[in-house]
């Protein structure tokens, strides 16, 4: 009796925090719309700045508390409001997932550099953990804390909401924000107050494992996501249910802690872990009771567009990247060849995103834990015959995404992005830290065993990869054929399927297709895809880690796909190489290094600017380039040169690569130099020295101004009688 | 047949007939089912009663994908183009699905190039579809649905965003298509266009059907006069249909 | 008497289809007005425009002798213009006495709005603590109206008050809609079907095709509905 009434008060004060985190983010969502996936990582650093002021700098608790909770945290909110999300109004919901996925990573980042991880912090709970006894039970006072805040939450939200002009007005606007305005509400100053309020919630749940816990950043971010399955249970926006969720949750997690050890078979060392994974569980499986929503035709208007790249551009671009590799690869120190085959592993797993995001318009936040299978699969299937290992790879991973799939199958935004996140959450807490089992007796499951294994090589009829830029050039080619496979995709009937499937699924099925089938095997062939990634991947480090494949290393290859442009072959390409420059440029400049982890945060963030992604824009901009016969030829026999000065050690390995990008950089202006621009009426109004078209703004430069120019210009730019007056 | 959203009736035991080769019309004000009923034999909706039959066959428990692959096509009042795609792309991938599950040998890109000309698509054949103005965008989707080669098409206000010249195409394009042995059931605003090329008009009140007839009937049903102009009846404050509308309030 | 509200040629587009072509309209302060047409004429666009929710391509919006092009729908509810749209306008997931302080917000205290709402409706009284959702339409109705009134304005624009109420229910809202307009409001009432609206209205306007095609005193207008629906 006394054991249930003990773990009964855990499993409350648990149940408050998650239930003050997850109504922070019920009332952020609900207000604005905006599926706040760094809440999180906002109360992490909340609970680190109660750190500082409190056991750092010593002061009172009270005093730090309302600091963080009544000045720092809803000032954060206000700022993320009128900075960040406010411009977000209007963009498809994968821009807003992707921007405050960014927000989560970035922060994490952010306080790995403010505060070193690995460092010892001291802390204590509430009243330095000090206890009493309600019916013969000890209770500490910071649990009896947690309840009592809580319920405070309850009430305090409760009144805002009901009793409050601005919490109703906050109320109308969720149901419709135009009619509210009819009304004379200002929904931004809703927005504003539940983004300072969610903060401020998200803050309190930190400081609240304080103490508990031991401070490290990632793993605190994370805990805040277990109230994401309150908050969900609650469907995002019945705050009692998510009290109710909250109960479940924190019960439940307890009562696993406390009795699992009396039932003998729950107590095999493989259920050891599986306590910490109960929320992303019930996330999950919450997820998929959720009532189903209708075939929705056209929610927002997407404003991304990627373009099909034609048959010889996808050749012409995995050729110059697998030569480009050679003989980069050749000039680079051991080290570094490895960071470059790094990069194309990191290409090959971003690869996946592009069909099952990019096309079909599904977000999924597992692909790196593929990729894991993928490499667990290669570490125990490969050691005889790696081709085996490779392809038993691919295949067993595209079996677990085509598994995952189906029950998320009717999943889709906000919700498919928690069900896959939750799943890797899943696989990192849990699934990777098994020791080998048998299933029904009848095969062994092995993973991780509880530590690292070692993956071998690749050996293809007798060619060994063992060298590190043999390494190097393999991940280049299978990038280049995984590229090339990608493209083809996008050009056939599958790739449009996909296409149509992002754009409208009532459509879709009214013109026969079978969308389970469509869905289940985009998501195959990403997971598969990402597998082959992972093998591979595994192979290049020999030894791998649950580490390797984590939840939020995965963030980052996601992020950097989505800038990059995930539609694109070349977005994947982009995510590798910004991985892998992320990881060398602290050896270059030290004093960069802590900033690193924060930049891929900052690229997303910004993305809210340009939906279709970076290599979209450069496409754009090399346009003129690839008309230009003279120009493409320059740029090649530029760089073709540079090599040469490079291979006789005339100039030095950063001299080369910095040339290069001035080189590339600079091809677009020679071709429009070169009259790349015919098409363009502006272009062809003076004509240079050799009879070539000049364009308007390039006159003056390359060829003294005269009256006919300032004429022409006058005219384009629609001054008319300055012309006249000119002459007059 | 039968719809309740949470507690209110949108569609009240309608019954609709269409039959090849004609025009069936469907008409009635804002909010009076049209809509509804057309997810409802799509299968974008279920009823709570009643049930859809296509040639004696009953599609009520079928998923929307089966009913297509059985003949029902069908466009969208509020469009759902695949905007990032092509004119060209987004007829393809109906004749590209419809292979798939039509095993006839018939080529994908046969069937496209036949409905890019029929519908008169082919000089803007490489233009995205999410450019396009509505009239144009209607023209489309008419040519995705027919590039399933169904038996019946249905059309979900074809006419709303079109220019009076493209209604009086539009139209002649059904006559044309409706003689070729198509069952067309047409839900429009436009009652003119309704009148002039529909074989057989529905008219649904709050989720009933109150008249049926050719559009010469239509036009002089008392019930249908009533419902659009008010009755003469009601200006002596006597209530007309009570029984029917009292449920509403 | 004056105009409390004129439109001048009007023109408005979404995207590339042209809405509006030139309407040229105006209410005389206290009159009830009513717009008629069948659907895709540009009646609600023609309300959109006026509330500010719709930028026009091209002509004036003069309130009260002001021209508010450009003005944030915001603003023009403060200075008393009130769009009760298509579709009962209410919120769902509040109750009738949130609605109230919702109206309340801006101007009037709350005592003062419930008297207005709920002497002219006292229906809503018995339902003060009940959502809004779970009101039968003509209650929604009634609520859109009540908070519209709460807010005192001296433009009330009701977009299809009878949509998918029954013609007894519609009946008596209107009786209501000519009470308010005794008292000073003007009303514009933008409605597809006819008769009971034509009942209480002071002027009638008829449009087809983006552009007003007749105005006149309701009995001048009878004869050309028929028209303008049936295309006869």
């Amino acid at each position: 009796m006394d054991k249930l009434l003990t773990f009964s008060i855990t499993g409350l004060s648990l149940a408050a925090i998650y239930a003050i985190g997850a109504s922070g983010l019920v009332l952020t969502y609900t207000t604005t719309g905006i599926f706040n996936f760094a809440h999180g990582a906002i109360g992490m650093i909340g609970a680190f700045a109660y750190w500082q002021l409190r056991f750092d700098w010593g002061w009172p608790a009270p005093i730090a508390l309302a600091v963080v909770l009544v000045v720092m945290a809803p000032l954060f909110g206000v700022f993320l409001e009128a900075v960040i999300m406010r411009s977000l109004e209007g963009t498809s919901d994968a821009t807003k997932l992707v921007v405050s996925i960014s927000l989560l990573s970035g922060l994490i980042g952010l306080a790995n550099w403010i505060w070193q991880p690995g460092v010892q912090r001291p802390t204590s709970r509430f009243f330095q953990g000090s206890k009493f006894t309600v019916f013969g039970v000890f209770v500490s006072w910071h649990e009896a804390t947690a309840l009592l805040l809580a319920v405070g939450v309850a009430l305090a939200l409760r009144f805002l909401l009901h009793r409050t002009g601005i919490g109703i007005a906050m109320r109308a606007a969720v149901d419709d924000r135009d009619l509210a305005m009819l009304n004379g509400a200002r929904p931004n100053r809703g927005s504003m107050l539940a983004w300072a309020l969610g903060c401020s919630l998200a803050a309190l749940s930190g400081i609240l494992f304080v103490g508990t816990l031991g401070l490290e950043a990632g793993v605190l971010a994370l805990l805040i996501v277990n109230a994401y399955a309150a908050a969900i249970v609650g469907r995002l926006r019945s705050l009692p249910l998510t009290f109710v969720g909250a109960l479940i949750l924190g019960l439940g997690e307890a009562y696993w802690q406390g009795y699992r050890a009396d039932v003998s078979f729950l107590s095999g060392s493989n259920l050891s872990t599986f306590g910490s994974a109960i929320p992303v569980m019930i996330l999950f499986a919450v997820l998929l009771v959720l009532p189903n929503p209708r075939l929705k035709g056209r929610a927002a208007r997407s404003r991304e567009f990627f373009a099909a790249p034609s048959r010889g551009a996808a050749l012409a671009f995995s050729g110059v990247m697998v030569v480009g590799a050679y003989v980069i690869s050749g000039f680079m120190t051991r080290a570094h060849q490895i960071d470059l085959a790094e990069a194309f592993a990191f290409a090959i797993i971003a690869l996946s995103f592009v069909p099952l995001v990019g096309m079909a318009g599904r977000v999924s936040l597992c692909q790196l834990s593929f990729a894991g299978i993928g490499a667990v699969t290669m570490a125990h299937l490969g050691n005889e015959n790696s081709l085996r290992g490779l392809v038993a790879a691919v295949v067993i991973t595209a079996a677990v995404g085509a598994l995952v799939a189906l029950p998320a199958l009717r999943l889709s935004g906000i919700y498919l992005a928690l069900a896959t996140a939750a799943f890797a959450v899943a696989l990192d807490r849990w699934v990777f830290q098994l020791r080998s089992f048998e299933v029904f007796g009848l095969f062994p499951v092995k993973f991780f065993e509880a530590g690292s294994v070692s993956v071998n090589r690749v050996e293809v009829g007798g060619i060994s990869t063992a060298s590190p830029r043999a390494q190097a050039m393999l991940l280049s080619i299978v990038f280049a054929l995984l590229a090339l496979f990608v493209t083809w995709i996008r050009r056939n009937a599958f790739g449009r399927r996909l296409l149509a499937l992002k754009e409208s699924e009532a459509a879709c099925a009214t013109f026969g297709m079978n969308l389970t089938l469509a869905k289940l095997t985009v998501f195959a062939l990403a997971a598969g895809i990402a597998g082959l990634g992972g093998a591979l991947y595994g192979g290049l480090l020999q030894s791998v880690n649950p580490g390797h494949f984590s939840f939020v290393t995965g963030l980052p290859v996601f992020m950097l796909a989505v800038v990059g442009g995930i539609g694109s072959v070349g977005g994947a390409l982009n995510a590798g190489i910004g991985l892998a420059t992320l990881a060398v440029i602290p050896n270059l400049i030290p004093a960069l290094e802590k900033v690193m982890p924060v930049m891929p945060g900052l690229v997303g963030i910004g993305l809210g600017r340009n939906p279709s992604g970076g290599v979209q824009k450069m496409t754009e901009a090399f346009a003129p380039v690839r008309r230009s016969p003279r120009a493409l030829l320059a740029l090649t026999g530029a760089l073709a040169l540079l090599t040469v000065l490079r291979s006789i050690d005339v100039i030095g390995n950063w001299p080369y690569v910095l040339l290069a990008m001035a080189v590339a950089f600079a091809s677009p202006l020679v071709a429009t130099t070169l009259g790349g621009r015919g098409s363009d009426p502006a272009a062809g109004e003076g004509a240079g020295e050799d009879g070539e078209p000049i364009a308007l703004e390039w006159v003056g430069l390359l060829r003294p101004f005269t009256d006919d120019d300032r004429k022409s210009m006058d005219l384009s730019l629609g001054h008319s009688s300055g012309v006249s007056r000119g002459t007059a | 047949m039968t719809v309740r959203f949470g507690g209110k009736v949108a569609v009240d035991e309608a019954s609709l007939v269409a039959e090849p080769g004609r025009i069936t019309g469907l008409i009635g004000a804002n909010g009076a089912g049209k809509t509804t009923l057309f997810n409802v034999v799509t299968g974008l909706l279920a009823p709570d009663a009643g049930e859809v039959v296509l040639d004696g066959r009953d599609l009520t428990r079928l998923p929307p994908y089966k009913r297509a692959r059985l003949g029902l096509a069908r466009t969208f009042q509020r469009l759902e183009l695949l905007g990032t795609m092509t004119v060209r792309e987004n007829i393809a991938v109906a004749a590209e699905t419809r292979r798939g599950w039509a095993r006839d040998g018939v080529r994908p890109a046969r069937v496209v190039d036949a409905v890019l000309d029929r519908i008169g698509l082919r000089d803007i054949a490489d233009v995205r579809a999410d450019t396009l103005p509505t009239g144009i965008a209607r023209l489309v989707e008419l040519a995705r649905a027919l590039a399933t080669k169904p038996e019946v098409l249905l059309l979900d206000e074809p006419a709303s965003g079109q220019t009076e010249q493209e209604t009086e195409k539009f139209g002649s394009m059904l006559q044309v298509l409706a003689g070729e042995g198509m069952t067309v059931v047409l839900v429009e605003h436009d009652v003119p266009l309704v009148m002039a090329i529909c074989d057989v008009v529905h008219v649904l009140d709050f989720g009933r059907i109150i008249a049926v007839g050719t559009p010469e009937e239509i036009r002089h049903d008392a019930n249908v006069i009533a419902a659009y102009l008010g009755s003469p009846e009601q200006r002596d404050g006597e209530p007309s249909g009570a029984a029917r509308h009292s449920r509403c309030l | 008497m004056e105009n409390l509200l004129e439109l001048r040629d009007i023109h408005a587009a979404y995207d590339q289809i042209q809405v509006l072509n030139g309407v040229d309209l105006a209410v005389p302060a206290g009159s009830v007005f009513a717009l008629l047409g069948a659907n895709g004429a540009g009646k609600t666009t023609t309300l959109r425009v006026i509330a500010g929710l719709h930028q026009p391509t091209s002509g004036e919006v003069v309130v009260a002798g002001r021209c508010v092009n450009g003005a944030h729908p915001e603003e023009l509810a403060r200075r008393g213009l009130c769009l009760i749209p298509e579709g009962r306008g209410i919120f769902p997931n509040l109750t009738v006495m949130e609605h109230l302080r919702m109206a309340a917000r801006s101007r009037l205290p709350l005592a003062e709005v419930e008297a207005i709402a709920f002497d002219r409706f006292p229906r809503l009284a018995e339902r003060r603590h009940q959502m809004a959702g779970t009101l039968s339409g003509g209650e929604q109705q009634m609520l859109a109206m009540a908070r519209g009134l709460a807010t005192k304005p001296a433009l009330l624009l009701l977009d299809e008050l009878s949509m998918g109420l029954a013609p007894l229910v519609v009946e008596s809202l209107y009786e209501v809609v000519a009470q308010i307009a005794s008292e000073g409001v003007s009303i514009l009432v933008v409605e597809q079907i006819a008769q009971t609206v034509l009942k209480v209205a002071d002027y009638a306007a008829v449009m087809v095709h983006g552009k007003v095609a007749k105005v006149g005193r309701p009995a001048d207008l009878e004869g050309e509905l028929s028209a303008a629906y049936f295309g006869t």
